[in-house]
């Protein structure tokens, strides 16, 4: 486990490097005076590698817990099964509250450091003061439709402030803004499933303390079954709004995402190559895991199992 | 001795270790591919997969450590290694990725054609990808990298005499380090006919790999004569006689059956063709790009050492423990 929340740390931080470039110099078009500890250590590393370890917590506390779920579904309702679900959605549950206040650091940091991917977030095209949250919408010819408004709501969270200015995506030219119908619903697919998994937690924490057992409706199995698949699409929606809130920069400021790539032709190919190839070995995963899950006892890794075990045709 | 030197010696320790307990691993695939058929195989098959099974694919930790250290150490290098030669590296990721995920299927899967063709994907992505990863290897020897972004022929810098006798060199190497490896295995097993077909195997192998790095000498003449005439008349020579020397003592002592001494000269011979190589080439990376051109700042390179050292400490002790612990008797 600590080599695991260590390589999430290290990994965070090379992206957080890509929000938030510190420790160089650019002279005359080369990087120089380069200090790594400074730019690991950059200011986005605190809330973005505190947020993605514990979202990838999340994920495999309600993703176990799922698994568990489906079997008390399908009726397995032993202690095995009732332990299996309790554990990880215990862990997943205490941790969801924490997430969702270090969501909010998150935010406020983005809100400081990279007002254009906020305003993206937020549908926010024109600066103005009194800002209100938007729910919903869609961005059409510059401004966002449909949207649901709290007034005030975007000030207030952002700046804790309900009459803080909130820059807009006026504040830069039209190429450097990113798509914002992309980033908007990404951040409120996050959001949603964050606070959707909150009740979740809620409603095993209600149950808990009132009668020391899971909730009895069917429905708590079922919101608990479908919990890893709301983790998994909070994170990647959660990627989604950094990695794409931040184009055109692949290095925020520095570097255009265009001028990284590789020039070299076919490379397209490669990656549709790639992708196949994944696909393959996706249903091939999905086939095995599904043969081994009939085969009761589980066996253990094959890394593990002797080969005296088996038969060769 | 200076920081850059340091880290180029550090990658090229790195790669060392990868080549040879990589290529044994590669290698074992090739001996299944060549195990014949279902029936016959089975027994060679299964000490292969007995042997490099506990290992499973952790020896690509080497492969990862060398690439990191490409791009922390030397990122021009890297920059264009990686854009030029995308095909073969792509294609060498596949074959890893494919061989990794094949080798676990194939030993959960209990269907006959599922077998074979797992076991398909396993043995012929060990023979490929050692080649292309040999070929990359054959287009950094031969200066036919370029400096700069994809400047390089995307097919010529790696499709060419020096390349191609590269990657067979890389792939009769890794035949040759796993045969040597697993007489051992076998006769430790018990099994002493294994044993004994191993080392008829490490014996050919042997040999064909000595005259493949023969052929290969006449090949560089030809396409990198620079490199040749460090290796022959320079300050790579000791390499190459070490190179030859423990070849040929490798013979000597797989045909006296001696399983464990022919380990280290095996060993031996082939590190003294990879440090021949890197001393040869030696300061020069790419065409017109000295070391002292493409290293990091000193900064980035004392904060990457100073970290690899404090790993080391944390993962030599993992590695030795996992490495000796299957190589205890058994049964």
């Amino acid at each position: 486990m600590l080599a695991g929340v260590a390589s999430a740390f290290f990994v965070v931080t090379a992206n957080a490097w890509m929000q938030h470039p510190t420790g160089f110099d650019v002279e005359n078009g080369r990087v120089v005076a380069v200090d790594p500890w400074a730019a690991m250590f950059n200011p986005a590393t605190p809330p973005q590698t505190v947020h993605m370890i514990l979202a990838a917590f999340m994920v495999a506390g309600f993703g176990m817990a799922s698994v568990y779920a489906v079997a008390m579904l399908r009726g397995r309702r032993d202690r095995y099964h009732r332990l299996g679900l309790l554990l990880p959605l215990t862990v997943a549950a205490v941790i969801t509250p924490v997430q969702i206040g270090v969501g909010d650091w998150a935010a406020h940091f983005v809100a400081e450091h990279q007002p254009v991917k906020l305003a993206a977030m937020e549908g926010v095209f024109e600066t103005a003061r009194g800002v209100p949250l938007h729910i919903g919408g869609i961005a059409v010819d510059g401004e966002l439709k449909y949207a649901l408004e709290i007034p005030d709501g975007l000030s207030l969270l952002a700046h804790w402030n309900p009459d803080a200015e909130i820059r807009g995506l006026n504040e830069v030219p039209p190429a450097d803004r990113p798509p914002v119908n992309v980033v908007h619903w990404a951040f409120q697919i996050m959001v949603g499933m964050g606070f959707a998994l909150l009740f979740l937690a809620f409603w095993l924490a209600l149950s808990w303390w009132r009668r020391r057992d899971l909730p009895s409706s069917p429905w708590f199995l079922r919101a608990a079954a479908l919990s890893g698949v709301a983790a998994v699409l909070a994170l990647e929606s959660g990627w989604v709004v950094t990695e794409v809130g931040r184009q055109p920069w692949i290095v925020f400021g520095v570097m255009r995402t265009f001028e990284a790539v590789n020039p070299a032709p076919g490379l397209v190919w490669g990656f549709v190559l790639v992708a196949a190839v994944y696909v393959v070995l996706t249903v091939a995963t999905v086939y095995v895991l599904r043969r081994l899950a009939r085969h009761i006892p589980v066996p253990i890794a094959p890394q593990e199992r002797d080969v005296t075990d088996y038969k060769v045709v | 001795m200076p920081l850059p030197e340091i880290m180029l010696a550090v990658l090229w320790v790195g790669l060392s270790a990868y080549v040879l307990f990589g290529g044994a691993d590669f290698g074992g695939g090739v001996w299944d591919l060549l195990a014949g058929r279902a029936e016959p195989g089975r027994r060679q098959r299964a000490l292969v997969e007995h042997s490099i099974g506990p290992i499973w694919e952790a020896n690509h930790v080497w492969l990862i450590f060398v690439i990191v250290l490409m791009w922390t150490g030397i990122p021009p290098v890297f920059a264009a290694v990686a854009s030029t030669l995308y095909i073969p590296l792509t294609l060498a990721a596949l074959g890893i990725i494919g061989r990794g995920a094949a080798f676990a299927f194939r030993k959960v899967s209990t269907e006959p054609w599922q077998r074979r063709l797992f076991g398909a994907t396993f043995a012929f992505s060990s023979v490929a990808t050692p080649f292309f990863l040999g070929t990359l290897a054959g287009a950094i020897a031969s200066g036919r990298v370029p400096p700069g972004i994809a400047r390089g022929d995307l097919v010529g810098s790696w499709v060419n005499p020096t390349s191609l006798v590269a990657g067979a060199l890389a792939v009769g190497t890794a035949a040759y380090l796993a045969a040597v490896f697993l007489a051992r295995d076998a006769q430790r097993g018990g099994a002493d006919d294994l044993a004994e077909g191993f080392r008829r195997r490490a014996l050919g192998c042997g040999a064909v790999v000595g005259a493949l790095s023969a052929a290969g000498l006449l090949v560089l003449r030809a396409d990198a004569p620079g490199l040749f005439a460090e290796l022959t008349s320079g300050g790579a020579l000791p390499f190459l006689v070490l190179s030859v020397v423990a070849g040929l003592a490798s013979l000597a002592l797989m045909w006296r059956r001696a399983y464990l001494a022919v380990r280290i000269t095996a060993a031996l011979a082939v590190l003294g063709l990879l440090w021949g190589w890197g001393v040869g080439q030696y300061p020069v990376l790419l065409p017109g790009v000295p070391l002292a051109e493409a290293t990091a700042t000193g900064s980035v390179l004392a904060a990457t050492l100073g970290a690899l050292a404090v790993g080391a400490l944390l993962l030599l002790p993992s590695l030795w423990l996992l490495y000796a612990v299957f190589q205890r008797e058994r049964r």
